[in-house]
């Protein structure tokens, strides 16, 4: 017995290939330039850092200066 | 600088962005031309060039994300650099599941006559990405460091749940879309030729280009926990070297 496979647009798949392939690509490239103005803009705009040990200067629970705590 | 402002140092991370670029390049030259067409779903099934690899990134980013969660919720390997990771690689994992499902329904209308079916898979899928959505959202609540990356990384671990029954939901239910080709639980792949070749190079590819993202994500996300570090210390300098305003009011 022979399985006949019916698909439901088979002709046109070539339309939907170009859609998702730009697809894919536009938004890649999009939030690929999007991350590098981001931090580019970061890397301009940081503001000087406290002096260490300063009135102003980040401590951890250990009270140094500057401890690597990170953030979010 | 902070001590881990950066995942790769910055002439590794050139290396993997020009590498995306070439694996790309040549994925599109095969998966567009080079592979044959599929005797049955004709030009349609090049979508699974990027459809596959786009699953498989989704996976390895959940993943990571997981695993980082882990590190930072056990006390040895505590550091907030695994917090920032994960919450990068979710990000970029929210990414691919978009395009997985985007790509999948893309498909999906050729073959199957619909852009979605109530399949198990496809709603697994779905789950998978507002599920890590909902992870999203949760990092951008504020909240005390420590504190806020403790939750994050709870519910990174129970949002991986799905990613299993993502996988297995084929196995496990008669769903409309099909098994496994690659990673079935006999890793007997089902293709071969220059068509396995190709998703291969999908996958590599991708994968360069998710470690590179991720360092970019990473770098991004350290900047900006940098300058919110800065403006807060500038902050308390200026409060501190301001007259006491109880002297001002005598």
């Amino acid at each position: 017995m022979t399985l006949a496979v019916h698909l439901a647009d088979a002709n046109y798949g070539w339309a939907y290939v170009i859609v998702g392939w730009t697809l894919t690509g536009t938004v890649l490239a999009a939030y690929f330039a999007r991350m590098a103005l981001r931090i580019r803009r970061a890397e301009r705009t940081l503001p000087p850092e406290p002096a260490a040990g300063g009135p102003g200067a980040m401590r951890g629970p250990s009270g140094r200066p500057h401890e690597n705590l990170g953030n979010r | 600088m902070r001590e881990k402002d950066r995942l790769l140092d910055p002439w590794l991370s050139r290396v993997f962005g020009w590498a995306s670029i070439v694996s790309i390049v040549v994925l599109a030259l095969f998966g567009l031309w080079g592979a044959p067409e599929d005797a049955t779903q004709k030009e349609a099934q090049r979508l699974m060039y990027l459809h596959v690899p786009a699953a498989w990134l989704a996976y390895l980013a959940f993943g990571v994300t997981a695993l980082a969660s882990a590190l930072f919720l056990w006390p040895r390997t505590r550091s907030l650099v695994w917090d920032r990771i994960a919450g990068a690689s979710a990000e970029l994992g929210v990414l691919f599941t978009a395009l997985t499902l985007v790509l999948g329904s893309l498909w999906g209308r050729p073959v199957w006559g619909v852009w979605w079916a109530w399949d198990a898979r496809l709603v697994t899928t779905a789950v998978l990405f507002f599920l890590y959505l909902g992870y999203l959202a949760l990092r951008r609540i504020p909240g005390e460091p420590i504190g806020s990356a403790k939750r994050n990384a709870i519910a990174a671990l129970i949002a991986f749940v799905d990613v299993p029954i993502v996988h297995f939901s084929v196995e496990w239910w008669r769903t409309l879309h099909q098994k496994a080709t690659v990673f079935n639980p006999q890793l007997d792949a089902h293709i071969d030729g220059v068509m396995a070749l190709t998703l291969w190079i999908g996958v590599i590819a991708f994968t360069i280009l998710y470690v590179y993202l991720l360092d970019r994500r990473y770098r991004l996300a350290s900047l900006e926990d940098e300058m919110e570090e800065r403006e807060i210390a500038a902050a308390i300098e200026a409060r501190i070297g301001a007259p006491d305003p109880v002297e001002v009011g005598r």
